[in-house]
């Protein structure tokens, strides 16, 4: 069973051979005497690519900022952008970035099944991670030096949720804590058994009664009805949810078919409930849901005006280069990079680790004195305080989501609690 | 399927032991830490695709679950380490008998499957295999994955330098080779050869087939759990949606058919074009437009595998015979 | 209320929509013989049409199946004579990879052209629920459950009573018999790819109002739909409706007594015990897994 044709045999076989050439050349490493140039790592194919590009491109918008006002120490910040789809491309590309191109500093990255190993690497070869976003609670559990995250974890989502229960929403529900009914419903993934495991045992911790915790796998769920049934039969008060964009949009399709009414759902995250998409998709269905993510729109009392004139300026350049709006995961990397930014100022530009570090843990920023009205103070393993990293309620109104609470940072006040029932709305 | 002279296996042997020197000289001679590191992988991939082999190629038992025997290695040595403190040179073994024991039931009882239908098992043992480790949060922490300390040291199967770790994998890979060179050579290999060709008439000349597949298959899976350890232990990171992927399973039997199935060099030469192509093409276009770079693999998929059908080694001999013949001629 | 109508008339009609999806790739694999690996994707594109049809013109997806339907037969026919065709008569190995490789290429083209973000075709009367017998089922499922039971029985009838579903039906059982009886089998696997591109076509269609569209969704289908197609047997389309209410059953019943973590590894089980016990399935052609070839 031969072809009838050897020469397109031996252009096949030079094609990869030049291919492997040419993974094998070294990039030029050389770095203009005015640069800083770092390597940036994100999932930009495969299922979660459409976080991991909104995260590139607020990025990308918070850097040009930054070079426009001068840059760090004088230098202006350019990097290298790897795609990493799955852990061995994780590992891969972050040994790429490091020898290839010479970077100094790696930042990204998404995911806690990349942010992992690729830290790893790092770490291994001396090289400053900065995170700033994979809500992995092992990230900083490592005894890394060097590897640094500016957003909480999943635990800390978690436990925020809550926050939000027990500092306000029950009261507009109009129950006590210790009479208050939730369930969990939540994709399987590491994202959400992180959240939801810290929100089940901060509801116990709070006397909170918990009627069930229903995990399901996003990519396998074509019909909710059996939880939705299980729901209306135990009913509970609030629904506290951990989805990704497709399920959450089937999810709250159905619990409108089949009449599931709850006062009140809280999710966490840049995806799901959260994610712009499901606005998109929903319309006025959307109207109600909670979600714990970054701020948008932030009532300015709250901030400094320095800030607050930031985040407006982002939001701005954001929605008219890349025609959607400013959210979520486009938020956590503007507020990664721009503390990174920081850090550099504080070492003249120098990506030395020790240094790195010495700046990083030197930080002492209240909240509300930097993007998304957060503050800064790194902890010894590198983890941004929790107390530090302030966390909003989101909610749907109006087909966009508002930051609700905490109060002092709302720009709206909350609406649709309880939230209308499926028949009475239009 | 491509058949060597015996003249032809000699130079496999020494093109193989060509490749070889040639691997261990890269540590040696180069401290970048990138080279390295995709060295590693790609002579992980080159063991995996071999073991691979001896079921796909030799025997023709096309699984595209293998995934399930590298994620149960892996998952085995990890979790024997974190619950009990084994070794996982230990915890390596174990796996290998915990899936000879799964490979030998899944063979046997799939022994009247053929062609896509047995494809289609292996398939669902691996998503079953990937479903019970992503569920059962509470032994294996579900999708969250397991994180292996670095602790290096040789009883810890860990090691801070690159050299061990090329070393160690080296070793796996050679060893394949010699394996899979000696089967295709013995009665065992003969047998094999008949049985992927033409099953009912071996089965009518009295062979076991059923014996045989169970075999093969049994062997390819401790072959490639014994890979799905040292994965483990290199990366430190093990999840299920990673180790028992789809994605895995079909890279495994990619690389040996691109190749070349029948022979013990090309997995290995299948694994070296695969992963470079895959390294060169995320770094090229990786950080541009989304999938860019997998829709140019895709098309290169089908293009190759389409007119190449026998792999590389049968098809760079054919083109070495044709040119030997011109000169002659 | 009573769960058990609301879970049977949901099982229902997920039934029927994984039917429709099915029954493209069963007739495929039946009378080619090949694992076309790219099936969710062409559902997925299917659907991608249905989402820009309606975005960009207004157009309703049961009209815009106007449109589907010329384009699958179109797309249906590039694809088999570009990829397809040179690889029937080659090994599994070959043919496997072909379609993987294909599948490959058509989702991250859709991620290149559209992005991975969800969108979510929205039906001004989506949200209309009408009841059935003590459950709520929403209009866009009753139509695509309509549709489904009715082209299930179209398909049928034309596989049943036409020349070339007949040819279709010989090729499937014995494709060196059929030629032997003067079957044009050439014609008959082109016509087997094309129809089977069709039914997908209109399967995604059909559930774009009900699911939502990223470049990936086929996955959430293909392996249900390769499931359903092997309990219902190759080539068969009543097959492929029954086979689709059984794991619609499981999916969504076995949902609700085991728990929605545990459901797939339901249906999975049912799927080896399956090829393991019984490889025709329900309808197909006993001892079809030895004419793999």
């Amino acid at each position: 069973m031969t072809s009838a044709f050897p020469s397109r045999r031996i252009a096949r076989v030079a094609v990869l051979v030049t291919a492997l050439a040419c993974c094998a050349a070294p990039v030029d490493q050389a770095v203009g005497q005015n640069q800083i140039k770092i390597g940036i790592l994100e999932p930009l194919s495969g299922p979660i690519a459409a976080e991991g590009r909104r995260q590139l491109n607020g990025l990308e918008i918070v850097r040009d900022i930054i070079n426009e006002r001068g840059g760090i120490a004088g230098k202006q910040l350019t990097w290298v952008v790897a795609d990493a789809p799955d852990a061995t491309a994780a590992t891969n590309e972050a040994s790429r970035l490091i020898t290839q191109e010479g970077v100094k500093l790696i930042a990204g990255t998404f995911s806690s099944s990349l942010c992992l190993p690729a830290s790893d690497v790092a770490a291994r070869n001396n090289i400053v991670y900065w995170e700033v976003s994979c809500v992995d609670p092992r990230f900083n559990a490592r005894g890394y030096k060097n590897v640094f995250r500016s957003e909480i974890d999943a635990n800390g989502f978690g436990w925020y949720e809550l926050e939000f229960i027990r500092d306000t929403l029950h009261k507009k529900v109009g129950k006590d804590l210790k009479d208050l009914k939730i369930a969990f419903v939540s994709e399987d993934s590491a994202y959400g058994q992180g959240t939801t495991e810290a929100g089940k045992k901060r509801a116990q911790d709070l006397g909170i009664q918990v009627l069930s915790v229903d995990f399901y796998n996003r990519n396998a769920m074509t019909d909710f009805t059996p939880i939705i049934l299980k729901l209306k039969s135990t009913q509970p008060d609030v629904i506290i949810s951990a989805s990704y964009t497709n399920d959450a949009i089937l999810f709250w399709q159905q619990a409108r078919q089949l009449d599931l009414n709850v006062k009140a759902i809280v999710s966490a995250g840049a995806v799901g409930f959260g994610s712009p998409d499901f606005g998109k998709s929903l319309g006025a269905a959307a109207e109600g849901p909670f979600t714990l993510l970054e701020p948008s729109g932030l009532n300015p009392k709250a901030l400094g005006s320095l800030v607050a004139g930031l985040e407006l300026e982002i939001a701005k350049r954001y929605e008219a280069k890349y025609n959607e709006r400013y959210a979520a995961s486009a938020q956590l990397g503007a507020a990664g990079l721009w503390i990174l930014a920081e850090v550099l100022k504080k070492t003249g530009g120098d990506l030395n680790p020790d240094k790195v570090r010495a700046a990083a843990l030197s930080l002492d920023i209240p909240v509300g004195g930097t993007i998304n009205g957060w503050g800064v103070k790194f902890q010894d393993n590198g983890q941004n305080a929790p107390d530090r990293v302030q966390h909003y309620i989101l909610q749907w109104q109006d087909g966009k989501q508002v930051t609700v609470w905490p109060e002092r940072f709302a720009v709206a006040p909350m609406r649709y609690v309880p939230l209308p029932k499926w028949s009475e709305r239009k | 399927m491509a058949a060597l002279s015996h003249s032809a296996g000699v130079r496999e042997h020494w093109a193989a032991g060509v490749l070889f020197a040639g691997a261990l000289s890269i540590p040696l001679l180069t401290d970048n830490l990138f080279l390295q590191d995709a060295l590693i992988f790609v002579l992980l991939w080159a063991g995996l695709a071999g073991a691979w082999n001896i079921a796909g190629g030799f025997a023709g038992q096309l699984s595209l679950g293998h995934a399930a025997f590298f994620g149960l290695g892996a998952y085995s040595s990890t979790l024997l380490k974190i619950y009990l403190g084994v070794s996982p040179w230990v915890g390596m073994l174990c796996g290998g008998a915990l899936v000879i024991a799964a490979s030998s039931f899944i063979a046997f009882a799939a022994t009247r499957l053929r062609g896509p239908y047995f494809a289609l098992v292996t398939i669902a043992f691996a998503t079953v295999a990937q479903i019970v480790a992503a569920r059962w949060y509470s032994f294996t922490r579900g999708n969250e994955g397991l994180s292996i300390p670095f602790n290096p040291g040789l009883a810890n199967f860990m090691f801070a330098a690159k050299l061990p770790w090329t070393l160690l994998v080296l070793c796996y890979v050679a060893g394949i080779y010699v394996l899979s060179a000696w089967i295709r050579r013995s009665r065992l290999g003969y047998q094999f050869a008949g049985m992927r060709e033409e099953e009912d008439a071996a089965q009518a000349l009295g062979i076991d087939t059923r014996r045989l597949k169970v075999v093969a298959i049994a062997l390819s899976a401790f072959l490639t759990a014994l890979g799905g350890t040292f994965y483990a232990q290199y990366v430190g990171f093990v999840d299920p949606g990673y180790v028992f992927s789809i994605d895995l399973s079909v890279k495994f039997a990619l690389m040996c058919i691109i190749g070349g199935m029948g022979t013990a060099l090309g997995p290995i030469l299948g694994a070296v074009l695969i992963t470079a192509l895959e390294i060169a093409l995320r770094a090229k276009w990786g950080g541009e437009r989304s999938g860019l770079y997998l829709i140019v693999y895709g098309a290169l998929l089908i293009v190759v595998v389409r007119s190449m059908p026998e792999g590389l080694v049968a098809g760079t001999a054919q083109v070495w015979k044709r040119w030997r013949a011109r000169r002659v001629a | 209320m009573e769960a058990l109508p609301q879970l049977i008339v949901s099982a229902i009609v997920l039934g029927g929509i994984y039917s429709l999806v099915s029954i493209g790739l069963t007739l495929i694999f039946g009378v080619m013989r090949i694992v076309n690996f790219a099936h969710g994707e062409f559902l997925m594109l299917s659907m991608y049409l249905a989402v820009g049809l309606f975005a960009v013109a207004g157009i309703d997806p049961y009209l815009g199946l106007l449109v589907a339907v010329p384009a699958s037969l179109l797309f249906g026919g590039l694809i088999y004579y570009g990829v397809v065709r040179p690889v029937v008569a080659r090994p599994h190995v070959v043919q496997i990879f072909t379609t993987l490789g294909l599948s490959i290429v058509l989702q991250n083209t859709a991620l290149f052209l559209w992005s991975g973000n969800f969108r979510q075709l929205r039906l001004p009367y989506a949200g209309t629920v009408l009841t059935v017998a003590g459950a709520a089922v929403t209009l866009p499922q009753v139509i695509a459950f309509a549709v489904a039971a009715a082209f299930t029985v179209a398909l049928f009838v034309w596989l049943r009573f036409t020349y070339l579903g007949k040819a279709m039906r010989a090729t499937a059982q014995d494709r060196a018999a059929a030629t032997l009886v003067g079957i044009d089998t050439d014609k008959v696997l082109m016509a087997a790819f094309v129809v089977g591109t069709l039914c997908v076509g209109i399967a995604g269609m059909l559930i774009a109002p009900l699911f939502a569209t990223y470049p990936t969704v086929g996955l959430q289908f293909v392996l249900i739909a390769f499931v359903v197609v092997v309990l219902g047997g190759l080539g068969s389309a009543v097959g492929a409706l029954l086979g689709g209410m059984i794991v619609a059953f499981l999916d969504v019943v076995g949902g609700y007594y085991v728990g929605t973590a545990w459901k797939e590894v339901l249906y999975f089980l049912v799927f080896i015990a399956v090829l393991l016990l019984r490889p025709a399935g329900l309808f197909g052609q006993r001892g079809a897994e030895h004419l793999g070839m």
